[in-house]
């Protein structure tokens, strides 16, 4: 039965990580789901999966990189169930040889910067999207290294590409209009 | 550029948005945990209704069409959805699996992509193929008296044929553009 694992020290645990990650892992969603009710939904699920997972945590990474691994698992298998994978996702790669600043793209206050943000989030392929969350949240390249699995040299090629995306597309002026 | 963020004012940005943090007592999870078992145990017996509705009106057929063709057609048709709720069910309970540990991400991004992969791939000799053999024998149990062997059977394919000749390239397609996502995948986790 899915109670039976999950005892006192599940409880303790989950309660540990919604204190510190809770704002992250509602951003997390909001990397991965745009509709508000889905989002919510999404973000139970991330939750409940972490709760369960507790019961198999042995320490053997830090309880960051866990807790990460999960939600961004969960959220990955719901962008493949929701088939976002046929809508047209794109690599960095492809978002970095993209038109640099996009008229439509230009952002007027800072709420409409972060929804440009998030638009560009939602348009990457899952693990890009790790990639850039991770780096938005300030980790470095080895704990995003370590969360997704591709190596340092990866990540911090990412990271540049990331850089010089989020460089192109998004102006200071826009932070002037809050 | 002079009015471009700063990578620190983007992350500034990010990270101070405001948030709808989801707090979900122990309570609350139990409650969650249990809904999901609930909601395994309804789809099994959703199933089980399927399956015994289906054979329910496929015994009808046999009942009423009793000859051996008619007979072997029905009978092969109900095995057809029995064999497909099967694997509905065990495709049901592993797609309602939750994450139960973690691994790193990208391996189980691979994993997942693999799973929808090796389905969409399977789709038409699953859910397809088994309903072919029972309806065609049915079809031509009533065609052949009238219309002969020869022209039975080219109706009968005329009737069962279009469905394949449209969803095969669709799922293999499907199943391709999956294949391109776990290759790019593979690259980027042999780069180490």
């Amino acid at each position: 039965m899915a109670e039976s694992g999950c005892n006192a020290r599940s409880d303790e645990l989950y309660e540990e990580v919604v204190a510190i990650h809770g704002s992250a892992l509602d951003r997390l969603a909001r990397a991965y789901e745009n509709d508000p009710d889905k989002r919510r939904d999404l973000l139970q699920e991330i939750h409940f999966a972490l709760w369960r997972s507790f019961e198999h945590f042995a320490q053997r990474c830090s309880l960051r990189t866990w807790v990460y691994q999960v939600a961004h698992n969960t959220a990955a298998s719901h962008v493949v169930r929701q088939r976002r994978i046929h809508a047209g996702l794109v690599s960095l790669e492809e978002i970095d040889s993209l038109p640099g600043r996009d008229e439509n793209e230009l952002s007027v206050d800072r709420r409409a910067v972060l929804e440009q943000l998030q638009r560009l989030i939602q348009r990457l392929k899952p693990v890009d999207r790790q990639v850039i969350f991770s780096y938005l949240e300030g980790m470095d390249a080895g704990s995003i290294a370590e969360i997704t699995g591709i190596s340092s040299a990866n990540v911090a090629m990412k990271i540049h590409r990331i850089k010089n995306i989020l460089a192109r597309r998004f102006q200071r002026g826009g932070l002037h209009g809050r | 550029m002079a009015d471009e963020l700063r990578p620190d004012e983007t992350q500034d940005l990010w990270r101070n948005q405001p948030v709808d943090a989801v707090r979900m007592s122990a309570d609350d999870l139990r409650r969650k945990a249990q809904r999901f078992e609930a909601k395994i145990r309804r789809g099994f017996r959703g199933t089980v209704v399927l399956m015994i509705s289906a054979a329910a009106g496929w015994a009808w057929l046999l009942y009423f069409f009793p000859s051996p063709v008619h007979r072997v057609g029905a009978s092969l048709t109900l095995a057809a959805y029995l064999y497909c709720a099967w694997q509905l069910h065990k495709r049901g309970v592993a797609d309602k699996a939750p994450t139960d540990s973690a691994s790193a991400t990208c391996a189980a991004y691979r994993q997942e992509l693999v799973r929808h992969r090796e389905f969409t791939s399977s789709l038409w000799w699953k859910f397809m193929l088994p309903f072919v053999p029972g309806p065609a024998m049915f079809v031509m149990a009533f065609l052949v008296p009238e219309q002969g062997v020869v022209k039975a059977m080219v109706l009968t394919t005329a009737l069962i044929l279009p469905p394949f000749v449209l969803a095969i390239p669709l799922f293999r397609k499907g199943a391709q553009k999956l294949q391109g996502e776990i290759d790019a995948l593979d690259t980027l986790m042999k780069q180490s």
